[in-house]
């Protein structure tokens, strides 16, 4: 925690730290998709290796952390009593945590194949979900008066479960629609 | 002469045990001794390759290797195509008539085919075998030996032609399937009817042996035990995605034929699915097994490579299977105990096929993980944690405010005639309205 209060890791280490993180997180599945494609399209198999897929595995989601931060942050710019710079600090922090645990999950369903079917559903919500609510106390805590707490709590609890409801009505959707 | 009678009585009573005994010893010797011999298996493999070479699915040389090995009839050489059919096969080269109902079976699929710009829609048919034994017995239960006999010697819809008999691909697994199929339909008083297929289409989606599930699958059927690419590399065992209830009979069998179990921890897996519901596949479960772990049968893969390479290896010099280096020379030459590893595989199986314990082991279905197949549960769990979300947050926040309540509002006191006249002492803000000439300065900044 002395570490973020202090800010003791530069912004851009931080954010590749974070896309390595979102590399491990899904490790497996870059493994599997390594070995589908080079099953299912030999020519490519030079293409395919185990490394590059595990790379290329965090492009998109650190794309798309950005730019929903980059929004956020823009839209929240004039609120007032609002830790801003101090909450897009240490996000990144949180969710390098929340990867974590995804991946050390990975380990599980290499060796239990079958758990990795329930678990990439519920596990990356369980543990982000987690990671959030650390670091509303954390925020909450170090940089808002303690009467605010309520309404920062409200504010980015509704946001946050918002957020997952449509992704998870989404995803059981086209789960069932397909 | 009743004394008579109750002594020849008695000595039925006890000698009918006795000839149980005889009989299922004679069985239990069949299991100790009996597997087919390399040599025949060597044989009848080069037979597969230089009779039928060509069995590519969807095409006319498919009808005719499906022919010849229901002992209809013979085929030309390869280089005939093996579309010619020429003379009535010997009895004990393919499957014998003798003590196997035989049937060829047709099976068609539509497909979209893409040409050029356009997508036309085509039918396309293929051909199956399928073998009973002839003392088919009602009230026994039944095993389903399956293999896939078909290669990609010429070009259909789904493949290149690669102009090579598939030896190890299927060839010599055939080989081992006909020469089961032979021996277990002489078995007499054998505890289960058998029942042999050879399927087409497997690589190409699994196609013929999801007719037969559709068409001629019977619920006797207790166990179905599919044979792949045996020969290479060590041979496994595979029988389902969680435990299933067989699995330790046929692992203390397999054990004494130094067959392994095929694991799928640390194996990276296909993001396609074969078996329904089953989001992913591995080698273990592409093949026609997959159309039986479908519908929930107790199944039990046989297949020979080494799974510690990759995840379709052969464990040979290199992989031949699909290639055009797939021919007999090659098979001798890169797994030159082919036959042998075979020969150790049937002995495994014919044990297992005559155990009459295994009735009770194969008794249930199998499947029993197929809950946590079902994606949709998992995201149904998700809501219902968003549910406890939304409780939490109201929960909270309502703790929070009680614990943490708001600060009094703060009243804004306009003094009209200057601070010195308010309460200084107050917590309210005092706008004081009388401005320094010197210091214009907004008075709610105070």
């Amino acid at each position: 925690m002395k570490l973020i209060k202090e800010r003791k890791i530069n912004k851009t280490l931080l954010i590749f730290l974070l896309y390595l993180s979102f590399c491990f997180s899904s490790w497996y599945t870059a493994i599997n998709t390594a070995a589908s494609i080079k099953f299912l399209y030999p020519q490519f198999a030079a293409l395919s290796n185990v490394f590059t897929a595990f790379l290329s595995g965090g492009i998109m989601p650190i794309i798309i952390y950005l730019l929903v931060v980059k929004f956020i942050s823009h839209a929240l710019k004039r609120t007032p009593f609002l830790p801003l710079d101090q909450m897009v600090y240490s996000l990144p922090f949180f969710y390098i945590g929340a990867n974590i645990v995804c991946g050390l999950f990975n380990i599980l369903y290499y060796f239990v194949p079958i758990a990795s079917i329930w678990g990439n559903v519920i596990i990356p919500i369980l543990s982000t979900t987690c990671f959030f609510v650390w670091f509303m106390v954390f925020i909450c805590k170090n940089y808002v008066k303690n009467y605010n707490w309520k309404a920062m709590t409200l504010y980015f609890g509704r946001i946050y479960i918002v957020v997952v409801t449509i992704v998870t009505v989404f995803a059981l959707v086209s789960e069932v629609a397909l | 002469m009743k004394k008579l009678l109750i002594i020849i009585a008695a000595l039925c009573l006890i000698a009918l045990p006795l000839t149980q005994a005889s009989a299922s010893v004679c069985i239990a010797e069949q299991q100790e001794s009996y597997a087919i011999s390399a040599t025949e298996i060597d044989e009848l493999t080069k037979k597969i390759c230089l009779d039928i070479a060509d069995r590519t699915t969807f095409t006319d040389a498919c009808l005719d290797a499906a022919n010849v090995i229901a002992g209809v009839s013979s085929s030309a050489f390869p280089e005939q195509g093996g579309a010619e059919t020429v003379a009535l096969s010997t009895a004990s080269e393919y499957l014998e008539k003798e003590h196997l109902d035989i049937s060829v079976e047709e099976y068609s699929i539509s497909v979209t085919v893409s040409q050029g710009l356009q997508s036309v829609n085509k039918d396309l048919t293929s051909y199956y075998v399928i073998a009973k034994t002839k003392n088919f017995d009602q009230s026994k239960k039944t095993i389903l030996f399956t293999t896939n006999f078909a290669n990609h010697y010429s070009a259909n819809d789904a493949f290149n032609g690669v102009k090579a008999e598939g030896a190890l691909g299927s060839a010599a697994t055939t080989a081992l399937t006909i020469k089961l199929a032979n021996y277990l339909s002489t078995v007499v008083d054998a505890p289960y009817n058998y029942v042999f297929a050879f399927f087409s289409g497997t690589d190409e989606g699994n196609f013929a042996s999801a007719d037969y599930v559709q068409n001629h699958l019977k619920r006797d059927v207790m166990l179905v035990i599919n044979l792949e690419r045996l020969g290479c590399g060590d041979t496994y065992f595979y029988t389902d995605e969680a435990k299933a209830d067989h699995d330790e009979f046929v692992f203390a069998k397999a054990a004494n034929y130094n067959l392994k179990q095929y694991s799928m921890s640390g194996k990276a897996l296909l993001q396609i699915a074969t078996v329904s519901d089953l989001p992913y596949s591995h080698y273990a479960i592409l093949g026609d097994v997959a159309s039986f772990l479908s519908v929930e049968k107790p199944c039990l893969q046989v297949m020979g490579g080494d799974f510690s390479k990759s995840i379709g290896s052969e464990g040979g010099e290199v992989d031949i299977v699909n290639t055009k280096n797939d021919t007999y020379e090659n098979l001798v030459k890169y797994h030159p105990t082919y036959a042998s590893k075979i020969s150790v595989v049937s002995g495994f199986l014919t044990n297992l096929a005559l155990d009459t314990q295994l009735k009770d082991v194969c008794s249930s279905a199998a499947n029993s993980y197929k809950i946590f197949t079902k994606t949709w549960i998992a995201y149904v769990i998700c809501i219902g944690l968003v549910m406890i979300m939304i409780v939490a947050l109201i929960l909270t926040t309502n703790k929070l405010e009680k614990k943490y309540p708001p600060p009094p509002p703060r009243k804004i006191k306009i003094a009209v005639f200057g601070k010195e006249f308010e309460d200084i002492n107050s917590d309210d803000v005092i706008v004081d309205l009388k401005r320094n000439k010197n210091n214009d300065v907004n008075p709610f900044d105070v």
